[in-house]
């Protein structure tokens, strides 16, 4: 177990690195650098060569790596050239949204997912499991986008019953009564569309997984002893059909992080996706490049944190 | 979610149910229909696509044991103790494909809908002409469906029923290239990698592991905006770059069983050299899975493009997209009230991904004897 874990943290630091020196080479390609924005038309042309030599910019490409690196670690991600602020405080705003985005998609996602796969599992080829299949095969062909501008047309303009944009509605005071409703109502068609269509997978593999389980001698054993019914599936089926599920839900949570950017643009939710789209259109690169960095960061964690559990959940992982 | 392939495996247990209700064909028929909805059910079995006589029908009605086979898969040219000439002749796995998919009226339905849709967007694309489309008329500004605009226009005052044609053709055309790079070059990667093993393999998959981890759609969108041109060629290339690491993978798990099988050592044993092997023997065997990976990525590819341009990231608007008739919808009073807009780009986006996503799960049951109609 430790001896994996080990393993798998050693092939996480190269995966930093490489993806460290991608996102500095793509900086490098973009139009533009620290001075650029800050340049004004009567500096002398020598004012700026001496203000770049202060500044590394001339230096060899791995100098001004090293430097890159060992800024960040001192918390020194940079300046947004558009914004004219650390590009920290503006990735700062925007984090807790997505993150209260996030949350609410995923509590839904496995809210709505595990009964659903639970019961199409259960009573597989009755009327409600086919209902439930037929929906999740739609619900693999049918991009998050299409759905988010559905939802939003349906429920936000057409009836009206929730706000079509924003976070929060303005003028309210932040830590009131009246604002975290606010925030909450806003949450709710944006995370209902990332979750509607999220859960579809959620709901197939626990289907397939408790058909399989129930077939198993233990159930049957199980029901020999006299256990209840819903005992039987509430206890002995769904703890074994649901180990591959709780296996992946780092890879879960990191892919609800990248995909939100389509539903945070329909929604003009100010979300990290939404600032990275942004900031492309401002060609504000260096907070682009931050978040990508942010999102390749997350996304190895997310990815090292599954395995591990996969190993802890299936032994079968750690004999490699 | 390739990665929970791997986990997904359906047991034997399951279908131990469907024996139950094997003498009533209707039933059955749901059990199967409703299997073709499981997408990440891969068959159990080394090869799936292994050669099927007449006889394995009676395998099919739920008998457990599948291991017997009776005819050997291509290639099996060195087994000395079975002479080759007297077996039957087997039924190549695109023969069972195309069996599979015209038994499945679902599917059949899907291929002659998406065959229509393409002929019909790629033939009258020869005569509509895009520069006329894409012009600009500020007197026909957001008209709704009248007869001289059949699907009314947009804030530019173009035609939205041509611009649908040349949108559903770009998106496929582009949905059809990437598939075919990230797929072709997937292929030789897993391969390579599963043929050949070892260390080999230990690298490439670390490489694999790394580009899977990666913000996909942000790396496309920095590389669409920082390339100071690009064509439908290069536009492809860009997204291939990032989406062959799911059919190397699924390529590779495949190749490394194959490897195993007695064909494989029996013709090394015989001295046929690694390409040899590689392009006569161990490729026939996984044509099947390539076709089914190949068509399930289209689906999802198209979806993909659609993605990009409605962010805004795909071509610009004189070359329309599905994607950029769905991304005036941002604007709120377009949702709202111009629904002549977006809603046939986002349906057509629908049916073509359902289309093509039916022939593929049904492609996909022709791989497992267990699951086939026909």
């Amino acid at each position: 177990m430790l001896k994996f874990t080990i393993r798998r943290l050693l092939i996480t630091f190269p995966q930093l690195v490489i993806l460290s020196v991608l996102v500095f080479i793509m900086g490098s390609m973009m139009p533009g650098d620290a001075l650029s924005g800050l340049i004004d038309p009567s500096i002398p042309a020598e004012a700026i060569q001496a203000r770049r030599e202060q500044l590394g910019l001339d230096n060899p490409w791995y100098i001004q790596y090293r430097d890159w690196i060992f800024a960040m670690f001192q918390g020194d991600f940079g300046t947004s050239i558009f914004h004219q602020r650390p590009v920290m405080d503006v990735i700062g705003d925007r984090l807790m949204n997505t993150v209260w985005l996030s949350l609410f998609s995923t509590v839904l996602i496995y809210l709505l997912g595990l009964p659903l796969g639970l019961v199409s599992g259960r009573y597989n080829d009755s009327l409600l499991d086919n209902a439930i299949t037929g929906y999740t095969y739609l619900g693999f062909a049918t991009p998050q986008f299409i759905f988010g501008l559905i939802i939003l047309w349906i429920f936000g303009y057409n009836l009206g019953w929730f706000p079509t944009g924003g976070s929060v509605a303005p003028g309210l005071e932040p830590g009131s009564i009246d604002y975290i409703l606010s925030k909450i109502n806003h949450l709710v068609l944006p995370s209902f569309a990332i979750a509607l269509i999220g859960l579809v997978g959620t709901v197939q593999y626990l289907r397939s997984g408790i058909i399989e389980t129930k077939q198993k001698d233990f159930i049957i054993l199980a029901r020999a002893k006299g256990v209840k019914e819903s005992a039987v599936y509430n206890k002995h089926v769904f703890r074994n059909s649901i180990l591959p599920i709780a296996a992946f839900f780092g890879y879960e949570i990191v892919a609800l992080l990248g995909g939100s950017i389509f539903i945070e643009m329909i929604y003009s939710y100010p979300g990290m996706g939404r600032l990275f789209l942004d900031s492309i259109s401002t060609r504000d690169f260096s907070v682009a490049n931050v978040l990508i960095l942010f999102y390749g960061f997350l996304a190895i964690v997310g990815a090292l944190v599954s395995d591990i559990i996969l190993s802890i959940v299936d032994p079968r992982i750690r004999i490699k | 979610m390739s990665n929970r392939n791997d986990l997904n495996q359906n047991s034997g247990a399951g279908r131990r149910e469907e024996d139950a209700n094997k003498d009533k064909a209707r039933l059955r028929q749901q059990e199967l229909d409703r299997r073709s909805t499981e997408s990440g059910d891969r068959p159990r079995d080394g090869d799936p696509f292994e050669s099927h006589t007449d006889d394995d029908h009676t395998y099919e009605k739920g008998d457990m044991d599948m291991t017997v086979k009776a005819d050997l898969p291509h290639g099996a040219s060195g087994h000395g103790a079975l002479d080759s000439k007297n077996l039957p002749r087997s039924t190549p796995g695109w023969r069972i494909i195309i069996r599979e998919v015209i038994a499945d009226k679902l599917a059949l339905f899907s291929l002659i809908i998406f065959t229509l849709i393409t002929a019909y967007v790629f033939g009258l694309t020869m005569f509509l002409d895009r520069e006329e489309i894409v012009m600009v008329d500020l007197f026909a500004i957001n008209q709704p469906p009248d007869e001289t605009f059949r699907l009314g226009t947009d804030y530019g005052g173009r035609d939205i029923f041509g611009q649908l044609i040349i949108g559903t053709r770009n998106s496929l055309a582009i949905g059809i290239l990437v598939t075919l790079m990230s797929v072709g070059f997937g292929i030789v990667y897993g391969v390579v990698s599963g043929y050949f093993g070892g260390r080999v393999d230990n690298i490439m998959m670390r490489i694999v592991d790394f580009f899977m981890v990666l913000p996909f759609l942000m790396i496309v969108i920095v590389f669409v905006t920082i390339s100071p041109s690009y064509d439908i060629f290069t536009f492809s290339f860009m997204m291939a770059a990032f989406l062959w690491t799911g059919t190397a993978r699924l390529i590779r798990s495949l190749a490394i069983q194959e490897r195993e099988l007695d064909y494989i050592n029996a013709s090394k044993t015989l001295g046929s050299s690694h390409g040899k092997i590689v392009f006569t023997q161990l490729m026939p065997n996984l044509v099947g899975i390539i076709i089914v990976n190949g068509t399930l990525s289209l689906a999802a590819n198209i979806g993909i493009e659609s993605g990009l341009s409605f962010l805004g990231f795909g071509f610009p608007e004189d070359y329309p997209s599905l994607g950029t008739l769905l991304a005036y919808a941002i604007n709120s009073q377009t949702l709202q009230h111009r629904p002549w807009i977006w809603v046939p780009a986002a349906i057509m986006i629908l049916v073509l991904m359902l289309c093509v996503r039916n022939i593929g799960e049904a492609m996909r049951r022709a791989g497992d004897a267990r699951q086939r109609q026909a």
